[in-house]
């Protein structure tokens, strides 16, 4: 199948275009995804974005995959992406399939950077991927500088003879918990410590606008893969630079509503993404207890319940949402970082109000010389909404038009603009769009 | 590969892990079945009584399907049962899975092989009425 999207051009220097393959075969539907994309450029891509659901895994493997983008990609053409939960594009919604996003643009200089390890050391992980942007981009004369960065997300731990379960009540619990900072560092399974990527990318390229988020499997969190250039990589921090006279606005939204229910964390663990005890008592009795709900809804389903209340804390002026991952005994276990000693509010959602927040956000830019625009979506979003999610395809669809768009679902999102905090965002819908 | 598109779509669905059967039908027939060979074995323990439920499913459906009626479902033991109307007719894609699966990625599939099977039914109309003519 070939699927043949619109072109932005502009005083003949920009273009941009997105492609589409939903064959089942890595090496097909790497050409395709290619092909599909590359095709509408007259001239080579500066850069292309790849993005893939973890199905070509048991296809072919990611490297066919990439093999077969490479296959009609332009030598050296600047490549980042990685696996992801789902995507929407101008053809529909999926979460299954490959999709990508080439620009073609005379005034634009271009970088591409890559840190190791995010999980054993995220700071130098992400300290070594801004350097190469650096290096690169300091040179340029380019007044506007902007990374998209994508970042390996948490593995949930697999247990013996309990296997992947998101509530753990079991004695092997608190060894587990007490284990998950070493395996953290030594096995990189656990937390994907993306909020300290994020921190340590915004201190070293301060000037730039930062939006990203990270890659995972369908949901599982067992596994997720990274593409940079020819390389398909686990557990690292990959990003894209990109310095021109292009302008860009960033805007999250949330569709999250308060609830004036508050706690406060006392005491954390696992890289602050663990909470242990709410007012000195026992985590988990203690949000049950304030949320008034029975225990009994501490079942495996627990993660899709609570996708309509995350705990939030203010960073700034930014509101921080979280997810809760996993119930570790009598411990929350989220996928980034709580706020230690500070006050988190139980909010809520519904699917009308996450969808409402996707107009919202659009309806907030002027579409007057819009080229294309960028999106990084909460899977979270895409869990809870399900085939609604096709309500959002709709109205992202008739925003763009024939400007091409690309989102993509990921396990959380980065958000940083010169002047504000850097935050680690869940369950938010971010979009950049270029003029 | 077989020449019935429908089925070539019900085979795509067969290839996630956690759609364990699936077919288009209605009350007490199976309109369109995939290669049943790849069903996923644990269907098969429970597939009679399965099967009675989804009949009386369909009782509801051939009711309101021309009301709206677009979806339903049903958790019968470990599993879940989705349908899929199509618009107007009894019939419905059906799938099978784990009661346990991340439902919500499923479903932008199941919708996007519901809408390219509605594509199909209404190619195939308009060459009946082109015949016809």
């Amino acid at each position: 199948m070939i699927c043949v999207f619109g072109i932005a051009m502009s005083e003949g220097t920009f273009e941009a275009a997105v492609g589409l393959s939903r064959k089942w075969d890595a090496r097909e539907a790497g050409r395709e995804v290619a092909r599909t994309t590359i095709s509408q450029l007259n001239r080579p891509p500066s850069f292309i974005i790849l993005f893939s659901t973890i199905h070509y895994k048991k296809h072919g493997g990611f490297q066919e995959f990439l093999n077969g983008v490479w296959d009609v990609l332009p030598k050296d053409t600047p490549l980042i992406g990685g696996t992801v939960a789902g995507f929407i594009n101008q053809h529909g919604s999926f979460t299954r399939g490959a999709t990508a996003i080439a620009v073609s643009y005379t005034n634009m200089d271009v970088a591409v950077g890559i840190g190791k390890n995010t999980k054993r050391n995220p700071e130098r992980a992400a300290m070594n991927c801004a350097q190469m942007i650096d290096d690169v981009l300091k040179k340029s004369d380019y007044p506007n500088k902007l990374l998209i960065d994508i970042t390996s997300s948490g593995i949930v731990p697999m247990m013996p003879g309990v296997g992947r379960k998101r509530v753990i009540t079991s004695r092997f619990g608190d060894v587990l918990l007490k284990t998950l900072n070493t395996t953290c560092k030594r096995l990189q399974i656990g937390p994907g410590r993306e909020d300290e990527i994020i921190e340590t990318l915004s201190q070293q390229l301060s000037d730039y606008d930062i939006i990203g988020g990270s890659t995972l499997d369908d949901n599982r969190w067992e596994s997720n893969y990274q593409f940079f250039n020819k390389e398909v990589l686990t557990n690292s921090v990959i990003a894209l630079g990109l310095s021109s006279d292009l302008k860009w606005n960033i805007n999250s939204s949330f569709g999250l509503k308060s609830t004036g229910l508050k706690m406060k964390p006392t005491n954390t663990t696992l890289f602050d993404c663990a909470i242990k005890k709410i007012e000195d008592a026992p985590a988990v009795d203690m949000y049950l207890n304030k949320m008034d709900w029975p225990k009994e809804l501490l079942d495996e389903r627990l993660h899709r319940r609570t996708l309509f209340y995350p705990l939030c804390y203010k960073k700034g002026d930014i509101l921080v949402p979280r997810v809760l991952a996993l119930v570790i005994k009598d411990t929350l276990v989220f996928t980034n970082k709580a706020l230690k000693n500070g006050d988190m509010e139980v909010y809520s959602a519904s699917g009308s109000s996450l969808i409402n927040s996707v107009k919202e956000n659009l309806n907030s830019y002027d579409k007057n010389n819009l080229k294309f625009g960028f999106i990084v979506s909460c899977c979270a979003r895409l869990e809870a909404l399900g085939d609604a999610t096709f309500k959002v395809y709709d109205i992202i669809n008739n925003y763009y038009k024939n400007v091409p768009f690309l989102l993509f679902f990921a396990s959380g999102e980065d958000v940083y603009k010169p002047g504000q905090c850097p935050v680690r965002l869940n369950e938010s819908f971010n979009v950049v769009n270029f003029y | 590969m077989r020449d019935d598109p429908i089925a070539n779509i019900l085979d795509d669905l067969l290839k996630f892990d956690d759609i364990l059967a699936c077919m288009v039908a209605r009350r007490n027939m199976i309109s369109v079945m995939p290669n049943s060979e790849k069903f996923k074995p644990a269907v098969n323990e429970i597939w009679d009584i399965i099967k009675r439920a989804m009949d009386d499913v369909f009782g509801v459906i051939s009711q309101y399907s021309q009301a709206g009626l677009g979806e339903m479902e049903f958790r019968l033991q470990d599993f879940e049962v989705l349908f899929y109307v199509f618009p107007d007719t009894e019939n419905a894609l059906v799938s099978i899975i784990p009661a346990l699966a991340n439902k919500g990625l499923i479903e932008v599939e199941l919708e996007n092989a519901r809408r390219s099977i509605l594509k199909i039914m209404e190619e195939s109309d308009k060459e009946q009425l082109t015949v016809t003519a």
